[in-house]
């Protein structure tokens, strides 16, 4: 019996053999494709949708400005020309449903290729529909947050003329935040090594320190940061030791964060190192390089390439972190936005803040993908 | 006396016997290929040499010295034993040279001109002084495994252990990394070697050893292991290996 | 204040001689402008008291920033006047220091007694019998009552009140007082900072906001008629100024304080800064029970 013969019979009842019995089974793909014109006209009505609550939303734009004197001829143009823009989004939904009326009409003068050709077109049109219509939403969306209930939001966050003129005011406290962070950095790269190497010492001696190790690690990795704020900025000088006492609020400051962002650090190190194979290990070993200097040439330099990523978001939280230091009383930027705000009774300078953050962030996050792009070109291998 | 001794070594992975009293020896200058089939404990037995496995009894000894058990410098060990794995295991973030000349400055603490100097006669030796500054990556398998077996050389070792290093090549590799071993060979190195390549043990090997249910099933020179083999369990592991057209 | 004074130093032998004149005049008594001491008008007699200063030369005082109307300007280097701060430049004055040197702290660290080398504290510190036990204060300066913020046209009244969503700030005593004594039906919110707590008034997300009657005012002014002030508890509080534990000084500070509530100072600051420079009399707000 073949293969062919495991097939299910056909009804009319012909016995199994090499020969394929005609009728039965076609080739599926090349079926008329099914109507696309109710999604080509949910796609008209959606994008239809939308542009009538763009043109709502820059009518209610148009109020704002007045209400904040700044309409004029020139703003007033602008807008005009984002709603006749806004309009556009009507054309590939358009595309789409004259596509799909034109699939069906092919379809029933029987060319299948060609109707397939016209829907699909009409389906890529759809999307391309959808896929703006939703940024164009978000847009909108956005604008609204900052507009309603009579521009609360803007006039809360985003007073511009305060913003402009206590902005130089808070760069300076901003390089508090800065010093902060640099040195902490440098810190918790090598602190959170010993620490991984510590919960991964080998052996019965290294039972004891490895103990030690994940203790630490799991306490401060509980406890939130401000909390190790607190404890270290104000239990260390309680204490009385002699030396340490009289350390300044951000030297604590750093000493805290250190602890708690080398809890996560030391982690992320002992991810990176056990993820590397165990042959890697078992190859330099057996040249006779010791335990360390397996460690030292082998496993970390190829461990830590592994783990930029996590790392830093590591540090871009540890960045943020800072900003903590205010509860013990030194002025940062945030702290300096908190005391401005009071004083002008507005919130606009914790934007600055946020703004400070986010020009310090994304360039860093650029680099470091271009830094893992480079390394990664270099390390592909075949051997594990 | 021979260079390495196995003497009556037992070891389980749980509850899973893997040598059962095997015993082995291997002369000085000698090439002894291990044949079996997979999960024998082939590679296991190599790194129970070097120092990368334990044994649960028994004795291993190199030289006369007992090498296996508490109290070893496995450190040392490893100095005067080479291996080379079958997935070659180069270091990926180092160029072959650095590879190379790793362990004789960590280790044997050369100066870095003259493990330079060394390492780039070994890779000229194989043909590969081209190779030298370039990084695993850009490496065909043979040539990395041809790197792997200069790295182990580097460090001038008395024996050599060679852990089924052509299973992981294409077939049009294969030979380049064979001359390697047939030059060692000659050269009077003394290696211990676990493969599938019955062909080149039979040229090669002064002893093969069939290794089966935990013990040396049976041994001798190859001629007589591969046309005429005594035990049964030999027999029928050869059988299939010449229906595979591998023999 | 300095510059305008080199000014008119630069602009000739005649005003030189009349500067030199005038500063010896009014030198040696009545109200005096200098350097160390912002925009304050100091007054009383310079030198009357003798205080042993952490830093010579200079009253160091610590403060918890943000404190508009008692300490105003935007860092500690730039405050130029309010309440306490001038208060501070009397005391500095009387005690015959030149200078007042603001440090910023934490509130806990502050009211714990954890801070050190300093003179003393104004930071609207209300005395309370479990402080007392941790930090030392001096005699009453201000009497706290906690005002009811509100958005305009809210009915406040001792029923409505209760009912109210409150807002107010953390670790302060005017917090223990709506929680404990005006007790409203669903527990006050707690925030860590007044313009967080504001934020939240204005958003709706609290009916009122409770702090300080002169800081509420503040705010009510600032607002532009959006909110107001609908109502104070007397909260039978007062604030006090800390002094280091075991500080020397503390004896003296306390004359210094009780001449200037006898002469009438501390009552000219709270004219000026508290109630003239929001527009607003704190003794018009009417009074509820809780």
């Amino acid at each position: 019996m073949s293969l062919s013969d495991a097939r299910p019979v056909p009804e009319s009842g012909r016995p199994g053999g090499g020969v394929q019995p005609e009728g039965d089974r076609h080739f599926r793909a090349s079926a008329p494709p099914p109507s696309a014109t109710t999604a080509a006209a949910a796609a008209v009505a959606v994008t239809a949708l939308v542009v009538l609550c763009s043109w709502g939303t820059l009518r209610s734009v148009h109020g704002a400005l007045v209400t904040l004197g700044q309409a004029g001829p020139v703003a007033d143009s602008l807008l005009v020309l984002i709603g006749v823009a806004a309009v556009f989004l009507l054309w590939p939904a358009v595309r789409s449903m004259r596509l799909a009326t034109q699939a069906n009409e092919i379809l029933t003068q029987g060319d299948v290729v060609e109707a397939r050709v016209a829907a699909a077109s009409a389906r890529h049109f759809i999307w391309i529909s959808f896929g703006y219509a939703a940024a164009q939403f978000l847009v909108l969306l956005t604008a609204q947050f900052f507009i309603a209930n009579n521009l609360a939001v803007s006039r809360t966050f985003f007073d511009l003329p305060l913003i402009g003129n206590t902005f130089f005011l808070i760069l300076k406290a901003f390089w508090i935040n800065v010093y902060i962070f640099l040195i902490a950095e440098v810190l918790v790269l090598i602190w959170g090594l010993v620490v991984a190497m510590a919960r991964l010492a080998p052996g019965a001696a290294g039972k004891p320190i490895r103990m030690i190790a994940t203790f630490y690690v799991d306490i401060f990795r509980s406890l939130p940061a401000i909390i190790n704020i607190y404890l270290i900025g104000f239990g260390i000088p309680l204490t009385g030791l002699p030396i340490v006492k009289d350390f300044s609020q951000n030297s604590f400051a750093i000493l805290a964060l250190t602890l708690t962002s080398g809890a996560y650090v030391a982690e992320v190190y002992r991810a990176g190192i056990e993820s590397i194979h165990w042959s890697q290990t078992a190859a330099a070993r057996s040249l006779g390089l010791s335990y360390m200097q397996t460690l030292r040439f082998v496993i970390i330099p190829q461990g830590v390439r592994h783990i930029i990523p996590p790392l830093l978001n590591s540090f871009i939280g540890l960045q943020k972190d800072t900003a903590l230091v205010n509860v013990i009383g030194s002025i940062d930027a945030f702290n300096q936005s908190i005391i401005i705000a009071s004083n002008r009774f507005n919130l606009s300078p914790v934007t600055t803040v946020a703004i400070l953050f986010i020009v310090i962030t994304i360039p860093q996050a650029r680099l470091v993908d271009r830094l893992i792009e480079r390394d990664r070109r270099r390390m592909r291998v075949g051997a594990t | 006396m021979p260079l390495i001794e196995i003497r009556d070594i037992r070891k389980r992975f749980g509850s899973h016997p893997v040598f059962t009293g095997l015993s082995l020896e291997v002369d000085e200058h000698q090439v002894v290929c291990l044949i079996g089939p997979s999960g024998c404990g082939k590679s296991t037995l190599l790194r129970c040499i070097n120092g990368l496995e334990t044994i649960d009894s028994g004795e291993i000894c190199i030289h006369g010295n007992r090498v296996s058990g508490p109290g070893i410098d496995v450190n040392a060990l490893r100095r005067d034993v080479g291996i080379v794995f079958q997935s070659f295991n180069l270091f990926p973030h180092m160029t072959v040279l650095e590879n190379v000349m790793l362990a004789p400055v960590r280790v044997l603490r050369q100066p870095r001109g003259e493990a330079e100097a060394r390492a780039m006669a070994l890779l000229t030796r194989i043909g590969l002084e081209g190779k030298a500054r370039e990084y695993p990556d850009r490496l065909s398998g043979g040539q990395q495994q041809r790197a792997a077996i200069v790295r182990a050389l580097a460090m001038d070792p008395m024996v050599l252990l060679l852990d089924e290093i052509t299973s992981s090549l294409d077939p049009e590799l294969v030979a380049e990394v064979l001359n390697i071993v047939r030059d060692l060979a000659a050269e009077g190195m003394t290696m211990l070697l676990a493969t599938h390549e019955m062909g080149f043990a039979r040229e090669v090997a002064a002893k093969v050893c069939f290794l089966c249910n935990g013990v040396v099933h049976e041994e001798g020179p190859p001629a007589r292991i591969f046309d005429s083999p005594t035990e049964e369990r030999t027999r029928s592991f050869l059988k299939r290996i010449i229906e595979a057209r591998r023999l | 204040m300095s510059r305008r004074l080199l000014a008119v130093a630069r602009s000739g032998p005649l005003s030189r001689h009349l500067l030199l004149t005038l500063s010896l005049v009014f030198g040696l008594a009545g109200p005096a402008v200098a350097a160390g001491y912002g925009d304050c008008q100091v007054t009383g007699q310079k030198g009357a008291y003798h205080i042993t200063p952490a830093t010579p030369g200079q009253l160091t005082v610590e403060v918890s920033l943000p404190a508009p109307g008692w300490w105003n300007g935007d860092t500690p280097d730039t405050i130029k006047d309010g309440y306490e701060y001038c208060m501070a430049a009397d005391i500095a004055y009387r005690a015959g220091l030149d200078k007042v040197a603001v440090v910023n702290v934490s509130w806990a660290q502050l009211i714990g007694g954890h801070t050190t080398n300093y003179d003393l504290a104004l930071s609207e510190a209300s005395i309370t019998e479990p402080r007392k036990k941790v930090v030392d204060f001096s005699i009453p300066y201000f009497s706290s009552d906690i005002g009811i913020l509100v958005k305009k046209g809210t009915k406040v009244d001792n029923e409505s009140v209760k009912a109210m969503r409150i807002g107010v700030h953390q670790g302060t005593t005017g917090g223990d007082f709506i929680a404990n004594v005006v007790k409203p039906s669903s527990p006050p919110r707690q925030y860590p900072n007044v313009p967080a707590m504001m934020a939240a008034l204005n958003a709706g997300q609290i009916d009122a906001a409770a702090d300080d009657t002169a800081y509420v005012l503040a705010y009510a002014a600032a607002s532009k008629g959006a909110l107001e002030v609908g109502g104070q508890y007397k909260t039978g509080e007062s604030y006090g100024a800390v002094y280091p534990k075991g500080s020397v000084n503390g004896a003296t500070f306390d004359k210094i304080i009780q001449s200037m509530q006898d002469d009438g100072t501390l009552e000219k600051l709270a004219t000026k800064y508290l109630a003239e420079a929001w527009g607003a009399d704190p003794t018009k707000v009417p009074y509820l029970t809780p």
